[in-house]
């Protein structure tokens, strides 16, 4: 019975780490996804001159996912009257879109970006995309590097944790 | 397709979605008959929200009755405007730019809105408008049937074919609901009962004339039309003829001299061309540079004249190619 306890506490600690560790790794990927949804809004908008909503509709659509439903969700908001379009778009939770792999203030640099291209001509939008571009990518570099750390730490952390209530049980 | 706008709460619907929420209220309380006299509103900074009717103009006070007294009526502010503005760009003015320069940007549905302001000048010519102090919402409406009465002058029966055709006018007469009705007659084959219809191409540069909506016509343009949207008229009509085969080409608003070169250019291609222009006359549309040139190549079979007379519409001659008149009188063509 002892055994069978003690296995069942390390195997619920050990599992607890390896959740922590994926959210690590799940943050770098999740960013890598917003990267990708930025490159296709520029060809979309840079190219096309397609106006906002009718962009991220498109490219929401395309890639699908958590991405492609928060990109849809923000094409939907800024076409609703209710409120002053700048607001509406802070009311699309990132963090509910990728169930917590990131935060809200993680959409910053793809806000700021709406927020600049909604005024500039079409001389002047690329510019806001290198932006936006060159924060994503240090953001994907910085939480890849807190992955490759937290990520291996909380897998050992949640295993010792198993092992060292094991033996205070025992 | 649809026959979009019949009822004046749908032809408003797409102007009330870019107003702030209270505004957008205030004209969900006017009644359908004030509706559909409407014909403007007028939003600028600081002053009373304005309505122009058919026969009057009025402001909207707090209560949503309309008011002769600016003093009641309720005031645009600055920040409404906009908001107004971000929602008519639809947050996006690098995709309106070209027609925000002109000084207008078109709503889906074909509303055309006037924007006044500070201009940004650059080597001479306006580049944009910032501080926009004024909003002029131009209420687009279809009219099915508006062309019936000049229809006749329009096709020459014995060759059986359509004759090209300036509809002539100041602004707010009805010359785009005159044109985008010929579009659809030809379309349907409305000549004669014996005719199969056209094949109709509409050059709509401002999207007025379908009123279309990421490239879908709004309008109804009947079962033979082709629409270039957004697409400039001298570029589009060339680009027609050589690979749509119209019968005719339709556009508004011609007036620079590229426009001028295209429509002769149609004409000795034998396709027809139904136009529209500005000018009180035919007298004063032919001093306009570079139009007496193609008034005088008999570009155009006929002239239609159109007043507010009897209300928009209202066909005041119908020339020939020479400017010499086939009838006159104040039949009104919607």
């Amino acid at each position: 019975m002892k055994v069978v306890g003690a296995a069942l506490v390390m195997f619920a600690c050990t599992l607890l780490g390896f959740r922590v560790a994926r959210g690590y790794r799940e943050r770098p990927k999740a960013l890598r996804q917003l990267l990708q949804a930025l490159i296709e809004l520029q060809s979309e908008i840079e190219y096309h001159a397609t106006p906002m909503p009718q962009a991220l509709r498109a490219v929401g659509t395309r890639l699908g996912g958590w991405c492609g439903g928060w990109l849809v969700e923000m094409a939907k908001v800024l076409t609703e009257p209710a409120h002053a379009p700048e607001i509406a778009l802070q009311s699309v939770s990132l963090a509910s879109a990728t169930n917590g792999s990131l935060q809200d203030a993680d959409a910053e640099p793809f806000l700021r970006l709406l927020r600049s291209i909604a005024v500039a001509d079409r001389d002047h939008l690329q510019q806001p995309f290198l932006a936006a571009r060159a924060d994503l990518e240090a953001a994907i570099q910085a939480a890849q590097e807190e992955a490759n750390q937290g990520a291996r730490l909380w897998q050992y952390l949640g295993a010792l944790t198993g092992v060292f209530i094991v033996l205070l049980l025992l | 397709m649809s026959a979009a706008h019949s009822n004046p709460r749908s032809a408003l619907a797409q102007v009330i979605a870019v107003m702030p929420r209270d505004m957008a209220l205030l004209f969900q309380g006017l009644g359908n008959d004030l509706l559909h006299e409407l014909e403007e509103i007028r939003l600028r900074a600081g002053q009373p929200l304005e309505l122009c009717l058919r026969q009057r103009s009025a402001f909207v006070a707090e209560s949503g009755e309309l008011t002769s007294s600016p003093h009641r009526g309720v005031r645009v502010s600055a920040d409404e405007l906009a908001q107004v503005l971000q929602r008519l760009t639809q947050f996006s003015r690098y995709a309106v730019e070209e027609d925000a320069r002109h000084g207008y940007v078109t709503l889906p549905g074909g509303h055309r809105v006037g924007i006044a302001g500070r201009a940004v000048v650059e080597a001479g010519r306006v580049r944009a408008f910032r501080h926009v102090t004024s909003l002029n919402v131009r209420i687009s409406r279809d009219h099915p049937g508006a062309a019936s009465a000049i229809l006749p002058v329009l096709y020459d029966r014995v060759s059986r074919r359509p004759l090209s055709a300036l509809i002539v006018s100041p602004p707010q007469c009805g010359k785009t609901t005159l044109v985008r009705d010929v579009a659809r007659q030809f379309s349907y084959g409305d000549l004669a009962p014996d005719h199969p219809g056209l094949k109709v191409v509409v050059i709509d540069e401002r999207s007025e004339i379908a009123g279309s909506v990421d490239g879908i016509p709004q309008f109804d343009l009947g079962p033979r039309a082709d629409v270039l949207d957004g697409c400039p008229k001298a570029e589009g009509m060339m680009m027609a003829i050589r690979s749509l085969s119209p019968h005719v080409v339709v556009t508004d608003e011609i007036g620079r001299m590229e426009d001028a070169e295209a429509v002769l250019e149609a004409s000795l291609a034998g396709v027809a061309v139904v136009a529209t222009a500005h000018a009180a006359s035919i007298d004063a549309w032919r001093r306009r540079p570079w139009m007496e040139r193609l008034f005088a190549s008999r570009a155009f079979d006929r002239y239609v004249v159109l007043s507010r007379r009897r209300g928009p519409g209202t066909v005041e001659a119908v020339l020939d190619a020479e400017g010499r008149p086939l009838r006159r009188g104040g039949a009104e063509a919607r």
